[in-house]
């Protein structure tokens, strides 16, 4: 048997176990007409003619049934009545973590239900600094179909208000995670939540599938309770990469030549500041402590994510200095700038810097682990994930970390 | 923008079924095997033939659709995976449950096992050769690789999964 052979049998298997789904093609298709039809006249682009016909090709396979789930945002059914509770939270995967200060931490951990892996999330706390954690509680029912098993995550506002989120779902606690409901938010994509008490920021895409519009950015200041305000984000801005700061500050930066549209003062002023990156950077990785000195790590173009060039601006952007980036960093890059003139960059591989200079020289810190995020609830005390799923913890401001090991 | 009158917008609909629909299910073939997760793979190819969709008027060789939309399909599918949630809470597909006599059955499994190793785009690239035929210019022109780029990553995925092979086996 040739290696040929092996390749075909072994795909020929993969195919019998998962097979593609009955109606594939005519379900796609209906739906990319219906889609791209709705952007041509968006743009002025067609005729009434294209329109008819995509409308008409939609509408006849919605009477065949095959596109239901497609036009409604979407209805979530209620809590599983007897989840499957595993035995103790070692047992499910650590997808993220958040932390408001020293003690209080929160967990986001899921297990799969098969077939198909399909996650159930549920939710642990700590109150003493990660020495123990809470029993699992359920997040929302089983997902749906469609809802795949996107990314999911976590963020808390303060000890008692936060959210677990992810594509068309979101979920918010007002009592420390006890209990969990969807949030107020009307939108069809939850893709970030952001900021510290007051201060609760959310990016949302609140039109339907298939209609075009911008995201919006939301303000809460009473937790997620209610959001009386929006803005409209600027287009190729990547809404999933957002950083709060300071009092009222955001920052969200577009990949490709590294603009960042921010508000420092909670959002009654926006601008967009001019990046200095090459214009086909896969992502751009921005961070800020107070809105004014701002840094900016620009990867190399698609596919490759790897920071490749730095610069740091003391001046809000109106002018900036290119800096070293560390050499050996990995794709999974993670930026963070906790306080003015200091930025840790981390990446799942290549360890962590440090930098208290502004970006002039960096310094690597032996013994901690290959994080992938890392927050700062004060000057000294920090908490970070690394890629192998640990937690990690600091309290002299991130010159050494202790590893916790897993909830 | 300009578009080929071949395939302008008052036939769309009907030169998007002609040329991409035959592809769809190729696509969400390639789609589970470089994410090897079915769910995704279905939510990948419905934004690829979106994309499709609307860059109909972008594809100035008709001859090339296969590859053109296969090539939006591996874009997306690489773009989801460099997300948080893949980055670090994913688990591999359950093992696959064979009815294979004793001898293939280990063989099987060790393909099964070895492929599961490989890089996404190594996966790729052996699924589009071996299984659907694809010739190596049109791989190339998929994965965004020259045709000699293609050749050699397919040798080197091949090899990982059999190190005793030599190149002339893999032709």
């Amino acid at each position: 048997m040739t290696i040929r052979d092996d390749i075909r049998g072994h795909f020929a298997r993969e195919e019998a176990r998962f097979p593609t789904p009955a109606g594939l093609r005519e379900s796609v298709s209906a739906e990319a007409a219906r889609d791209g039809a709705v952007e041509r006249r968006t743009l002025n682009w067609a005729a009434v003619v294209a329109v008819g016909l995509a409308v008409a090709i939609v509408a006849g396979l919605l009477a065949a049934g095959s596109m239901r789930h497609s036009f409604a945002f979407p209805v979530f059914p209620g809590p599983s009545p007897k989840p499957t509770v595993p035995a103790t939270p070692g047992d499910m995967n650590l997808i993220e973590i958040d932390a408001v200060d020293s003690a209080n931490a929160f967990a986001l951990l899921a297990t799969l239900i098969q077939p198909n892996n399909r996650p159930q999330f549920w939710f642990s706390r700590t109150t003493d600094g990660g020495a123990h954690w809470s029993k699992p509680v359920q997040v929302g029912p089983h997902l749906a179909n469609g809802e795949g098993d996107s990314g999911h995550h976590i963020h808390f506002v303060d000890r008692d208000n936060g959210f677990i989120y992810g594509n068309t779902t979101a979920f918010v606690t007002h009592d420390g995670g006890r209990s969990w409901k969807e949030t107020g938010l009307h939108f069809l994509v939850m893709e970030s939540a952001a900021g510290r008490a007051p201060w609760t920021w959310a990016v949302i895409y609140p039109c339907a599938k298939g209609v075009q519009c911008p995201e919006k950015v939301y303000l809460s200041k009473d937790g997620g309770r209610t959001w009386p305000q929006s803005w409209d984000v600027p287009g190729g801005v990547d809404p999933r990469f957002v950083t709060a700061f300071g009092d009222g500050g955001l920052l969200i930066p577009e990949p490709g030549v590294g603009n960042l549209f921010m508000t420092t003062d909670g959002g009654l002023t926006w601008r967009s500041v001019k990046g200095r990156c090459s214009g086909d950077t896969a992502a751009a990785y921005a961070a800020t402590a107070d809105g004014r000195e701002l840094w900016e790590a620009c990867s190399a173009p698609f596919p490759d994510f790897t920071p490749k060039t730095l610069f740091v601006s003391e001046n809000g952007g109106a002018t900036w200095t290119e800096r070293k980036v560390p050499a050996g960093l990995g794709q999974a890059a993670y930026l963070i700038s906790p306080t003015p003139g200091t930025a840790f960059l981390a990446s799942d591989k290549g360890g962590l810097f440090v930098s208290t200079d502004g970006g002039a020289s960096w310094t690597a810190l032996p013994g901690a682990g290959s994080f992938v995020w890392l927050t700062f609830t004060s000057p000294r005390d920090g908490w970070a994930l690394s890629a192998e799923r640990t937690i990690w913890v600091t309290s002299d401001g991130g010159r050494t970390w202790v590893g916790l090991g897993r909830p | 923008m300009d578009m080929p009158a071949a395939i302008d917008g008052s036939t769309g609909a009907r030169d998007f079924d002609g040329l991409i629909g035959p592809h769809i299910e190729t696509g969400y073939r390639l789609a589970v095997t470089l994410l090897l997760d079915p769910d995704e793979a279905r939510d990948i190819v419905q934004e690829a033939a979106i994309k499709a969709w609307r860059s109909l008027g972008r594809l100035r060789e008709p001859e090339h659709a296969r590859a053109w939309f296969l090539s939006i399909v591996a874009n997306q599918c690489r773009s989801t995976m460099r997300r948080h949630w893949w980055l670090l809470g994913r688990n591999p597909l359950p093992g696959a449950r064979t009815q294979l006599a004793e001898e293939p059955l280990v063989r099987a499994l060790d393909i099964a096992a070895a492929m599961t190793r490989l890089p996404p785009d190594d996966r790729a690239i052996l699924h589009l050769h071996f299984y659907l035929d694809l010739p190596l210019d049109e791989v190339g022109r998929v994965l965004g690789i020259s045709t000699g780029a293609a050749r050699s990553r397919l040798y080197r995925a091949a090899k990982r999964l059999r190190p005793e092979l030599t190149e002339e086996e893999i032709r």
